[in-house]
């Protein structure tokens, strides 16, 4: 019942509305890709090189002679595929750790929330990076440094969760009445966590994106001759003046689908709990 | 509000040491040895590989090792670049003054762009002008930074030719990166400012003021501003360290000297001291803006200022 | 009542922070003095001293501010420079130089016997950290000073590339006085006898050179004797190549080198630019096979490896207007010779795939050949630049796709790379050599230098060895190109590398540039260039 008309809302706010459609359409591309590409991604084709956007390359040629459109087609799989890898990895990790902390509290709770401390102290994508540095470049590594990275913030966003949901009155009372801890994490602490952790994961999911790809662009991921968007991006730089389609519409790409996220994300948040906003 | 400080200080104590930890661990889960990567380019025999090892100390127990690293960081010291055999502590001193110049400048372009688009979209709510200034700045939150700087690139400087794509030194090099990564931030502060300036103006005494006929428009403004900036400070560092991970990509598509650079070319060519040595003090100076800005926060909250409540 | 307002005090913060950070940075000045010439780099060297540097930037700078014994010019003839005469033994171990007695090092110091003895011995001192100098120093047994201006150079066996070398970068001549006394400034301010002398050293940006006022001896590739024509030139460093060739459209450099392929058909059509190319002598670009790792260790693999690649794609893309075929371990400017071509790998598809199968390498499923259940999988060494993975790397991959082998891309930095390389660990990484002689082949064949610089196809053969050392004592020149004839021909049959493309140096002037010559190692020397606004 709860469920129908949310959906109801979500599909009634403009800007979740238009982020569902823009990701959509990302998905079916996405899955789609080997049929809609007019050629095969990998395939160069050296005579062809550099070619305009056109009749024959949609979205022009590449240096080797890659046709653009099928890559970005082909990227939009890599690129969705990296976000919720990465994402399910920091939802995976962080929501026991955020519940275990949030819910026992005590010298558990303070060191954890240390170890939270001290890897938010890196800022930004700057984690990400120590990690990928330890690792060799690539993208199952990236996806792995993007997860980890992102962690600590989900961790705090259920412990949050939790401290709140723990205050209820209700719960007291189900203590009071004698329920045993796993059955009050589940029935009434979960509940409270899953709306802001479905609405920061969606834009997490956004944020995962644009970080897996800012690492390929610098050359610690995908290797080639993956079409991945970051990469595609950075390959296209030497030829920006002659060539300005091959980092353009890759780029184009990302923004799209971090866009939807964002749009979906905000959404969800508007009509799962106002009170969410900043 | 002394023993609140100098709580907030003591409270950074044990991060710092953490940041320490995490960093100098990053050697110990490298696969492959980092002291041959180091004479990589030379050919040796087995007395210099052990040599070397020696000088790093690396035969010793960890702990012993972890030990001299801490010591070693509280003087200034390092380590010393694999690449340039120049100690890290020069490199980051090199670098250090044009990263901070572009992240400064970006948060200037951040600031000067995305709080007057914000309270342009809160007093204008709902109108076609809140729609199209928080359109663009939700699309500019979901751009990539190196695409937008590729985009400016070409441009500003291979079509236009106003200014270089890549270099630093001087002002001319610091426009377009500054407002690549500029742009972003001014994107999140705009939407910020909005929400936050739309909470401050549906206040009571927003609206007691205007009841009681408090001159217009300007002082309304002057007075609801004042207070809706207060959710951007807070956030002022995050934001800066938003800015200075973002520097890390800029300054690496503008070919900008500055610590991103050390970073990512020390992650290249597996020179860890110098990507340990630079992680280490980005993160150290990210954790001391943040408590010099909650310090600043606190004696301007009157509430803390003056004891607790 | 006074209320604090944090966002004053943030402005303030923020206002002050700026000014004091902003305040070094001063507009540099965009004027150029008279007779000023900017030309933009791809690179920056990692040394200014000829004796360390590995790297070929060095030499492109300092071309003109350090001299040799002797000269080659583009046309590959040896004539006197600062030696006036040589001669050399009979048992062809030793070379005794006189040398010109009218010349000073930029510090004032007299060039000398003394001197020449100085450098060479510097070079080889095992406590020097030298470059590609030491291996244009094989089997130096010392030098004799016989008189004020007369050396004798002798070698433990006779060292017949030894002339060509001393003309080049490497083995030129800098100021002993400079090498004893200053220290770290070797690296920024070498001090030799040429008609330029360094100036300054900014690093990451720029170095410049000025013109060395009392210079009154006629160079060899000149007509005219006495100082150079431009007063100063100023070196800068811009490694990224749109910007770089931006400098040159806008005026801001007034030459580039290294102009990226798809740019020339743009700069081609700019009539006030002008492209001047010249063939890089040496090891082409090429991709050594590692012929200890399976499956490269069967000769029928890397066989068809040559025929599977199409070098005609690298010359339509990447190369294109930059580079001409290879198809020998040196480039044609060295060593053509009919017999080395017939032996060459065409291109054919179909006979690579033929002698897979006959390997017992059959198509698998994925298109990839397979054999006893194991894929035919290789490993490729690759330099990553950062950002930009190298597009040769693909070609190749692209190409041996087509004939069922999976190429696996190992891209990294320098160092990782070069670890790898020594240790044999892949299946060979692309690479190429700058070389004046044919003994540059002896760096990447002999047995001696696996596991060190440049023998990275892992090779070990006893008769090449040979083969390799004869060229190096044998004097005749007509006997001598045969001996690399026949190294030329068993590196092909055996199929120890591919060859892909002879690179050429290609640097773009703004018209106003003139009288910019080449010497053998197509380096720019700038004492005629003149610049006419």
């Amino acid at each position: 019942m709860r469920d129908a008309s949310l959906a109801r809302r979500l599909v009634r706010h403009r800007g979740a509305l238009v982020g569902l459609l823009i990701l959509g359409a990302l998905v079916l591309m996405a899955i789609a890709a080997p049929w809609l590409s007019p050629r095969d991604p990998i395939k160069t084709a050296p005579r062809t090189a550099l070619r305009p956007p056109g009749a024959t390359y949609w979205l022009g040629s590449d240096q080797l002679g890659r046709d653009v459109a099928s890559r970005v087609l082909h990227g939009a799989r890599i690129s969705l595929t990296v976000g919720l890898i990465a994402v399910s990895i920091a939802v995976a990790i962080g929501t026991p750790v955020g519940l275990v902390s949030g819910f026992y509290g005590g010298r558990l709770d303070a060191f954890i929330m240390r170890v939270i401390d001290v890897l938010l102290a890196f800022p930004g994508i700057l984690l990400a990076l120590a990690i990928v540095s330890v690792l060799t470049p690539g993208l199952t590594n990236v996806m792995i440094a993007v997860g980890l990275s992102a962690v600590p913030t989900y961790a705090r966003l259920v412990r949050g969760s939790v401290l709140s949901a723990r205050e209820n009155l209700y719960v007291e009372a189900a203590r009071a009445l004698g329920s045993r801890d796993p059955s009050i994490l589940v029935r009434y602490i979960l509940p409270n966590v899953v709306a802001p952790l479905v609405v920061t994961a969606t834009l997490g999911l956004g944020t995962a994106i644009l970080a897996a790809a800012a690492l390929s662009f610098l050359g610690l991921g995908s290797q080639p001759p993956l079409p991945e968007w970051g990469r595609m991006l950075s390959e296209g730089r030497d030829y920006l003046r002659e060539a300005w389609w091959i980092s353009t519409f890759p780029g184009l790409g990302i923004m799209l689908t971090v866009l939807a996220m964002n749009l979906l994300g905000d959404g969800l948040r508007d009509v799962l709990d106002p009170r969410l906003k900043p | 509000m002394l023993t609140w400080i100098l709580r907030r200080v003591l409270a950074v104590v044990p991060v710092l040491f953490g940041v320490t930890l995490a960093v100098f661990s990053m050697l110990f889960l490298v696969p492959g040895d980092p002291v041959k990567m180091m004479l990589a380019e030379f050919v040796t025999n087995p007395d210099q590989v052990a040599q070397m090892r020696a000088q790093l100390h690396l035969d010793e127990p960890i702990l012993q090792q972890y030990g001299r690293f801490v010591a070693n960081a509280a003087r200034g010291d390092l380590g010393t670049s694999i690449r340039s055999r120049r100690p890290v502590i020069t490199e980051i001193g090199e670098n250090v003054a044009s990263t901070a110049q572009l992240a400064v400048a970006a948060m200037l372009v951040a600031v000067g762009v995305g709080v007057p688009l914000g309270l342009l979209a809160a007093l204008s709510r709902n109108s076609w002008l809140d729609v199209a200034s928080m359109g663009t700045a939700l699309l500019g939150v979901s751009m990539p930074s190196f695409w937008l700087g590729l985009l400016l690139i070409f441009v500003f400087s291979l079509h236009l030719t106003w200014f270089p794509a890549t270099g630093g030194g001087d002002l001319r090099h610091l426009i377009l990166p500054s407002i690549t990564l500029g742009t972003i931030a001014a994107a999140i502060i705009a939407r910020l400012t909005r929400s936050s300036m739309l909470e401050v103006l549906g206040q009571d005494y927003v609206r007691t003021a205007r009841a009681k006929g408090l001159g217009g428009f300007s002082v309304v403004v002057r007075h609801a501003l004042k207070n809706a900036l207060i959710p951007i400070i807070t956030i002022f560092g995050l934001q800066f360290g938003n800015l200075l991970a973002g520097a890390v990509i800029v300054e690496t598509v503008f070919s900008r000297p500055g610590l991103g650079r050390l970073i990512v070319g020390g992650i290249l060519s597996k020179d860890f001291p110098l990507v340990q040595g630079t992680v280490l003090f980005v993160a150290t100076v990210y954790v001391l803006i943040n408590l010099l800005v909650d310090v600043a926060y606190a004696y301007a909250d009157p509430r803390i200022r003056l004891g607790r409540a | 009542m006074r209320r604090s307002c944090p966002w004053r005090w943030f402005a303030s913060f923020v206002a002050l922070t700026l000014l004091t950070l902003m305040a070094p940075m001063v507009p540099t000045a965009a004027g150029q003095a008279p007779g000023t010439l900017v030309l933009g780099l791809d690179q920056e060297p990692p040394t200014l001293d000829p004796h360390a540097s590995p790297s070929a930037v060095t030499y492109q700078i300092i071309a003109s501010v350090t001299e040799n014994l002797v000269y080659k010019g583009a046309d590959g003839k040896l004539v006197p420079w600062l030696a006036e005469s040589w001669t050399t033994s009979k048992d062809g171990r030793s070379v005794t130089f006189k040398l010109r007695r009218d010349v000073k090092f930029h510090d004032g110091t007299p060039f000398n016997a003394d001197a020449v003895k100085f450098n060479f011995d510097r070079i080889v001192d095992p406590k020097f950290k030298a470059g590609g100098s030491r291996a244009a120093l094989a089997g130096y047994a010392g030098s004799k000073v016989l008189d004020e201006f007369s050396v004798q150079v002798s070698f433990e066996t006779p060292f017949a590339p030894f002339l060509t070398y001393a003309a080049s970068g490497p083995l030129s001549i800098v100021s002993p006085k400079a090498v004893r006394e200053s220290g770290d400034l070797v690296h920024t301010r070498p001090i030799g006898t040429g008609q330029f002398m360094m100036k300054d050293y900014v690093a990451k940006d720029h170095t410049t050179m000025v013109r060395v006022a009392d210079y009154k001896r006629k160079v060899p590739w000149s007509d005219r004797s006495g100082p150079a024509q431009l007063e100063t030139v100023v070196w800068k460093f811009i490694p990224e190549a749109g910007t770089r060739v931006t400098t040159l459209e806008s005026g801001e450099t007034q030459g580039v080198y290294n102009v990226p392929a798809q740019s020339l058909p743009r700069l081609e059509g700019n009539q006030a630019l002008r492209i001047e190319k010249a063939p890089w002598p040496g090891v082409p670009r090429i991709w050594l096979l590692n012929i200890t790792k399976p499956p490269l260790d069967d000769v029928k693999v890397r066989r068809a490896i040559n025929y599977a690649i199409d070098k005609d794609a690298f010359l339509a893309t990447i190369y294109k207007g930059t580079a001409l075929k290879a198809g020998a371990p040196l480039t044609a400017v060295m060593l053509d010779d009919p017999a080395v071509r017939r032996v060459a790998w065409p291109f054919d598809a179909a006979k690579a795939k033929a002698l897979l199968g006959e390997a017992g390498w059959l198509p698998g499923s994925d298109g990839i050949r397979t054999k006893s259940g194991q894929r035919l999988e290789i490993v490729l060494n690759a330099i990553e630049y950062g950002g930009g993975p190298d597009p040769t790397a693909q070609i190749i991959q692209a190409s041996l796709q087509e004939v069922g082998i999976d190429v696996k891309i190992k891209a990294q930095a320098r160092p990782p790379w070069y670890e790898d390389n020594y240790r044999c660990a892949t299946h060979g990484p692309v690479m190429f050599l700058r070389s004046t002689d044919p003994d540059g082949l002896f760096a990447l064949f002999h047995s001696s230098l696996v596991g060190g610089n440049f023998n990275w196809s892992c090779v070990k053969n006893p008769k090449l060895d040979a083969l390799l050392e004869q060229g190096r004592r044998e004097s005749d020149p007509a006997k001598r190109r045969a001996i690399y004839v026949s190294i030329e021909q068993f590196a092909i049959e055996e199929a120890l590398a591919v060859p892909l493309v002879d690179e050429l140096s290609v640097w773009a002037y703004r018209s106003g540039v003139q009288g910019v010559k080449y010497n053998f190692n197509a380096y720019p020397i700038l004492g005629d260039a003149t610049l006419r606004k």
